[in-house]
């Protein structure tokens, strides 16, 4: 009996090493994306990483639910898509983020940085005004430069959905930026 | 493809590009150690609950095959033990006087042993006059009723019509006019009586 106890400790131990290693694993995979998706709904990196933190610990609570590497990845997105929204809706110093400096590519001369930085602005503007739907399609097709099958696989939906959902948002971001 | 279509793709892969540069944030330096450190204060992952839920289970498993054995063991040495056979007699004990056999052509029956106490007082169950009444049923030797129960069962005859009489209901009568007469109230009472 008392061998026995033991066999299934040993188990239990061995189970809660690889569920720490595996998400130690997913945590490098992953850490950046979702940081950069707090950084396109916030604009702030205190806040992003907040939010990236706070999802992030959520995922590791859950671990042993989402340990799949698709499943995981499209858990994490959305629930820090939906984290960043809350942090946005319920926070006082936007006014204080837009005011942040944003980040530009190298300019060469200061006239030059600051036409960038008004364009940077205006597509941040244009990208805030899109619907919440499209808005999620088009940040996550920005980042680490995911394809549409990609983007299907992160929020569940048709690569068809997708697609479409990808070019009235580009469509609209053109409107806005004329 | 038109020179229209090209100027849109070329400004889509422009808009795309744009984008791209917006959201390539580095993350923080700091990021993975602070993260590392709030995971840390963190409360405890569910492999942990899982853990402690399996530790659970399995404990209580043990403590069941214990409690079972412990429960079965007093049982099986008491069976090993030679009982004795307890004994179920279904036969029909007549008085002496008057034995009776009733014959059926049914299997054997089963006897269930009881105690030696029992077999002893075995009880009556039937009366010697019912067993040969339902042993003249059974071979089809059923005679007339006697006279006083086909008398007691016969219909009654009816003699004549049945004649209701007729019930007539009267009118009562008042005596006179009734008059209700205004009632008067006097002079209110307070608390104080005066």
């Amino acid at each position: 009996m008392h061998d026995q106890a033991q066999s299934i400790a040993g188990v239990l131990l061995t189970m809660e090493r690889d569920l720490k290693q595996e998400f130690e694993t997913r945590l490098a995979e992953t850490s950046s994306l979702a940081f950069r998706i707090a950084y396109g709904v916030l604009r702030n990196s205190e806040d992003a990483q907040d939010v990236a933190q706070e999802s992030l610990t959520k995922a590791y609570r859950n671990f042993s639910q989402v340990r799949d590497r698709d499943r995981f990845r499209a858990w994490l997105v959305r629930m820090t898509w939906r984290l960043a929204i809350d942090r946005l809706r319920s926070d006082r110093r936007r006014t204080a983020r837009e005011a942040i400096p944003l980040k530009t590519s190298d300019p060469q001369t200061p006239v030059q940085a600051v036409l960038e930085h008004e364009r940077a602005d205006k597509l941040w503007r244009a990208i805030d005004a899109l619907p919440e739907k499209l808005r999620i399609v088009v940040v996550l097709a920005g980042i680490e430069e995911h394809n549409i099958q990609e983007v299907a696989i992160l929020l569940g939906l048709p690569e068809g959905t997708v697609k479409s959902r990808l070019f009235l948002a580009r469509k609209r971001l053109k409107e806005l930026l004329q | 493809m038109t020179r229209r279509q090209a100027s849109d793709s070329e400004t889509d892969r422009m808009l795309e590009r744009e984008i791209e540069d917006l959201l390539k944030v580095d993350v923080p330096a700091d990021f993975i150690p602070r993260l590392h450190a709030r995971i840390h204060h963190a409360p405890l992952p569910s492999v942990w609950t899982f853990r402690k839920m399996c530790f659970a289970v399995t404990t209580a498993v043990v403590v069941a095959a214990v409690l079972l054995l412990a429960f079965i063991e007093p049982h099986k040495t008491k069976s090993d033990t030679p009982e004795a056979p307890v004994r179920v007699s279904t036969d029909v004990v007549a008085p002496e006087t008057s034995p009776v056999e009733i014959v059926t052509k049914l299997p054997p029956p089963v006897r269930v042993k009881l105690a030696k106490e029992q077999t002893s007082k075995q009880k009556l169950l039937i009366s010697a006059e019912e067993t040969r009444a339902i042993r003249r049923l059974l071979e089809g030797q059923v005679g007339p009723l006697p006279a006083n129960l086909a008398n007691s069962l016969a219909m009654p005859e009816v003699h004549g019509e049945l004649v209701v009489p007729q019930i007539a209901i009267k009118p009562v009568e008042v005596p006179g006019p009734i008059t209700v007469e205004p009632m008067i109230v006097g002079p209110a009472i307070t608390e104080e009586g005066v």
